[in-house]
C-alpha cells in the first residue's frame, strides 16, 4: 500500500529577478527585466511582480517588453550566481525533508509525513524569507497535481493549500490549461467539444475523451478528479559534497592555483557547515593539459569543517601530487561526511576560537549577500 | 657461578619484567634484562626508558655480580620441560649455561655496564619526593576506574596521562579525553602531602595493572625526580612522568543540574548495550530523552531503529540529547553499584554519572551536537 504523504511544490517567484533585487537593494519595489540585450534579438528570462504589472512575461521579446514597460531596468542574466542561491535554498529544504525532487532550478517537491505539510511550508516559507529574502510561494497537498495547483494559487510568495477535499470548488472552476500535459493545442482541440473548465473534463466520459488524447485521457481525465499517482523521484543521501573548477585558459602559475583552493574549500566548508555536517576525507582532484586526471585524498583522525583546515590539506595534497604544469581543472571534495560532531572539553584555542568566529561571520554574510561579498586577499589576482 | 631454581617461579619474574622491554629500540643495550646477583636475591630488571621493572626472587648463594640476558631467555624459561632449572654463568665470557633433565641451552649475555638503570633508581635528593602506602587492591581499584577515560590518540599528549594530584589528605586522579572526564578522590587520614601534580601515562599505568597481581597487601606509591613509583615488595614499578602541562579541567564541571535522574545501573547497561547494536559511524550516537519518570533511549540509523524506555526517578525538568554509547557503557561496565545518578545541564551541557551519597567520584560525558 502507498504511504499517505503530504506532498508540496515550493517554487521561487520570479527567481532571477528576485536574487538581482535581493544582490541590488536599489532595485526592490522596481521593474526588472533579466534577459538578453534589447539592441538584439534578446527575449525576457524572467521580470519582477512590478514588470508583470505592464504585461512584460517570460520569452517576450525585450524589445515589446521594454515598450510595455519603459521604466525597466534590464539586467544581464547571472547563472553561476543564481545557480549558487539554488543550492542553498536546496540546503534550507534539506534541512527540512531528505525526500526531494528538483524540478528546475527554481522548483522542487518536498515530500513530509501525512498532516505535517502545511505546517512545514509555512515555516520553510518563513526561513526562505528570513534566510535568503526571496519570496517563495509553497502549495501544500497530498500529490504533486495538487500540490502545483495550490502554489499557482499561492502566487506570489504565499502558502496555500489544495485537499481533496476542495477539489470540486477550488479546481473545477479552473481552466483546463492549468492541468499538466494540456498545452494550447489540446486546450484548443478540448474546447471544441465545449471542455473549457476542469469541471467540464471531470465530467466528460472516459471513453469519449479517449478518442480526443489517446492513451492519456485517463491520467488526465484522473487528474481532472484530482487523482495523480506520480511519485517523487528523489536523489538520495549526501555521500560528499564537492566543488570544482575547469580553467578557461591552462594554467601554469602555481599562487593562481593556491587561490583557486582557497575558493574552492571556502565553498565546500561552507556548504558542510550549513549542512552541520563534518568530513573526514578531503580530496583533490586534478586534470592535466592532456585530460589526464587523479584523484588523492586523506583521511584524517579528527572530522574538519573549517574552510582554513581543508584548504591546508588540499594545499599539502596539491604540493605532494601536482606533477608537471599546466593544469586544467582543480577540484575539493569532501567525504567521510558525519552529522554532528561530539562536543569537546576544551574550549578552542584563541586562534581557532578566532577563526570560528571569523567563519561564522562570513557563513552570515555569505547567506545574506553571496559567497563574492567577502573573500581571502588571496583570491585577488593582479590586474583583475 | 650456578643458580639453581624453580622453573615456574623464574618464569614469573622474567614475564614480569618483560613488560618493560622495548618493542623497537635504537639502544640494543635495553633490549635485555639485567640481572644483578647478590648474596641472597636475584633482581631482574628491565627499561624502555618510559617505564622501568624490577623483579627479585630469593636465592641462597654466595656469589655476586651483573649481567644482560637477552631476552630470549624469557620464552626459554617458560618452556622449560623441567620443574627446576639451573643457570651457569661464566663471568669471563658472559656465556649462560641453562639445563634441566636432558635440556640444555646454550646463550651469551653480555655486559651490564652500560645499562641505564641509574638514570631510572638513583633515588637522588628530590625535595619534593614523597611516598606513601596504600592497599594495593584500592590502589588498582581507583586506577581501574579512571585509567580507561584517558586519551590513546597521540594527538594532544597531555590527554594521553592520568593526573595524579596530592594534597593535603588527598589523591585525586583525573583523566580525559576531551570528550569525556573522571575525576575520582581518594582520603585517608594519616596522609599529609605537600600539593604535587605528577601526570602519569595511561598506558604505563596499564601495564602496571597487568603486572600488579590480586589480592590485599601493603605497597608504597611515591614520586621523585619525575617518575612515579610503586613499591610492592618483590615488583618495583615506576613510570616516567610526561611532562606536558595538563590543562585545567575544574571549570567544566558545572554546578547546579537541570536534571537529575537515579537509575537501575545494570538495566541501563544493558538497554545501551541494546541501542549500541544499531548505533553507527564514529560518534555511535544514542538519543537519550527523560520525561515523566522516564528515560528513553533511540537509535534511528541506515540499519534501522530502536527504542526502550526505563522507570527513572526524576528531578527537574525534560532533556533530550544525543550522548556516544561507548562512553556511557565505559562508566555503566566499570561501576558495580546497583544504582547510579545521572545529572544533565541542558541539550548542549554535559551528562555528569554520580554515586548515591559518595561525592568522590565524577564522570562527565559531553553530548553530541544536535543535528538541526
Amino acid at each position: 500500500m502507498k504511504k499517505e504523504r503530504d506532498i508540496l511544490l515550493c517554487d521561487l517567484d520570479a527567481f532571477f529577478a528576485s536574487v538581482e533585487q535581493h544582490d541590488r537593494p536599489e532595485l526592490r519595489g522596481k521593474p526588472v527585466i533579466v534577459g538578453g540585450s534589447p539592441e538584439g534579438r534578446g527575449v525576457v528570462s524572467t521580470c519582477s511582480y512590478e514588470a508583470r504589472k505592464f504585461g512584460v512575461h517570460s520569452a517576450m521579446p525585450m524589445k515589446k517588453a521594454l515598450s510595455l514597460c519603459p521604466s525597466a531596468i534590464v539586467v544581464r542574466g547571472r547563472m553561476s550566481r543564481y545557480k549558487e542561491i539554488a543550492g542553498q535554498v536546496r540546503q534550507i529544504f534539506e534541512c527540512f525533508t531528505p525526500d526531494i525532487e528538483v524540478v528546475s532550478i527554481d522548483e522542487a517537491y518536498l515530500a513530509f509525513p501525512a498532516g505535517e505539510g502545511l505546517n512545514a511550508g509555512q515555516v520553510i516559507h518563513d526561513h526562505i524569507k528570513k534566510e535568503l529574502t526571496l519570496p517563495i510561494s509553497v502549495g501544500v497537498s497530498t500529490n504533486k497535481l495538487l500540490a502545483k495547483i495550490a502554489c499557482e494559487l499561492a502566487k506570489p510568495d504565499r502558502v496555500k493549500t489544495l485537499w481533496k477535499e476542495s477539489v470540486n470548488s477550488k479546481l473545477w472552476p479552473l481552466s483546463i490549461r492549468v492541468l499538466p500535459g494540456i498545452g494550447p493545442v489540446t486546450a484548443e482541440k478540448l474546447n471544441r467539444f465545449g471542455i473549457k473548465t476542469v469541471k467540464d473534463l471531470a465530467a466528460y466520459p472516459l471513453e469519449s475523451l479517449s478518442r480526443v488524447l489517446g492513451n492519456n485521457a485517463s491520467i488526465i481525465h484522473g487528474y481532472a478528479h484530482g487523482i495523480d499517482e506520480r511519485s517523487l523521484e528523489f536523489e538520495r543521501d549526501v555521500k560528499s559534497i564537492s566543488e570544482e573548477t575547469t580553467f578557461s585558459d591552462d594554467l601554469y602559475d602555481i599562487n593562481t592555483i593556491y587561490a583557486i583552493l582557497l575558493e574552492l574549500s571556502a565553498g565546500v566548508g561552507y556548504r558542510l557547515r550549513f549542512a552541520n555536517l563534518t568530513s573526514r576525507t578531503i580530496t583533490i582532484k586534478l586534470r592535466f593539459s592532456d585530460f589526464k586526471t587523479i584523484t588523492r585524498g586523506k583521511t584524517l583522525p579528527e572530522p574538519v569543517d573549517s574552510d582554513s583546515e581543508i584548504y591546508k590539506i588540499t594545499r599539502a595534497l596539491f604540493g605532494k601530487h601536482r606533477g608537471k604544469p599546466p593544469w586544467r581543472l582543480i577540484g575539493v571534495q569532501a567525504s567521510g561526511l558525519e552529522e554532528g560532531g561530539q562536543l569537546s572539553l576544551l574550549s578552542p584555542s584563541e586562534t581557532e576560537e578566532k577563526e570560528k568566529k571569523l567563519t561564522e561571520a562570513r557563513d552570515k554574510l555569505h547567506k545574506k549577500y553571496g559567497s563574492e561579498v567577502i573573500f581571502q586577499a588571496r583570491r585577488l589576482k593582479k590586474g583583475k | 657461578m650456578q643458580i639453581s631454581t624453580v622453573t615456574g617461579q623464574l618464569a614469573t619474574c622474567l614475564e614480569t619484567v618483560e613488560k618493560a622491554l622495548p618493542v623497537r629500540t635504537t639502544v640494543p643495550v635495553i633490549s635485555n634484562i639485567l640481572l644483578q646477583i647478590d648474596s641472597n636475591k636475584l633482581i631482574f630488571s628491565a627499561t624502555n626508558h618510559e617505564i622501568f621493572i624490577t623483579v627479585s626472587m630469593d636465592h641462597e648463594g654466595s656469589d655476586s655480580g651483573s649481567i644482560l640476558l637477552p631476552p630470549k631467555i624469557v620464552d626459554i624459561v617458560r618452556y622449560f620441560p623441567t620443574p627446576s632449572v639451573s643457570i651457569d654463568i661464566n663471568w669471563e665470557n658472559y656465556r649462560l649455561d641453562i639445563s634441566g633433565g636432558s635440556a640444555r641451552f646454550h646463550l651469551y649475555g653480555s655486559s651490564s655496564d652500560d645499562f641505564p638503570l641509574n638514570s631510572v633508581v638513583s633515588a637522588s635528593s628530590d625535595e619534593t619526593a614523597e611516598s606513601f602506602s596504600f592497599d594495593l587492591s584500592s590502589f588498582k581499584k581507583i586506577l581501574k576506574e579512571v585509567v580507561f577515560a584517558a586519551s590513546t590518540e597521540e594527538t594532544r599528549p597531555a590527554f594521553n596521562g592520568v593526573l595524579f594530584t596530592f594534597k593535603d589528605q588527598t589523591l585525586t586522579l583525573t583523566a580525559s579525553d576531551t570528550y569525556r572526564l573522571v575525576v575520582s578522590k581518594i582520603q585517608d587520614e594519616s596522609w599529609s602531602f605537600k600539593e604535587v601534580r605528577c601526570l602519569v601515562p595511561a598506558k604505563a599505568l596499564r601495564e602496571f595493572l597487568r603486572i600488579a597481581g590480586e589480592g590485599h597487601k601493603g605497597i608504597t606509591v611515591g614520586y621523585q625526580n619525575s617518575l612515579l613509583s610503586v613499591d610492592f615488595g618483590n615488583i618495583y614499578f615506576a613510570s616516567r612522568l610526561l611532562e606536558e602541562k595538563y590543562p585545567d579541567v575544574s571549570g567544566v564541571i558545572p554546578g547546579d543540574y537541570k536534571t537529575r535522574v537515579v537509575i537501575e545501573r545494570k538495566l541501563l547497561e544493558d538497554t545501551i548495550s541494546r541501542a549500541a547494536l544499531l548505533a553507527e559511524g564514529k560518534n555511535q550516537a544514542v538519543n537519550i530523552a527523560v520525561k515523566d519518570n522516564s528515560f528513553e533511549v533511540r537509535v534511528s540509523s541506515q540499519e534501522g531503529s530502536m527504542e526502550e524506555y526505563l522507570p527513572v526517578e526524576q528531578d527537574g525538568e525534560s532533556i533530550e540529547l544525543f550522548v556516544n554509547s561507548r562512553f556511557v557503557l565505559d562508566i555503566l561496565k566499570i561501576r558495580d553499584e546497583e544504582k547510579i545518578i545521572i545529572d544533565f545541564h541542558g541539550e548542549g551541557g554535559p551528562l555528569i554519572f554520580r554515586l548515591m551519597d559518595d561525592s568522590s567520584y565524577l564522570y562527565l560525558v559531553l553530548p553530541i551536537k544536535k543535528v538541526n
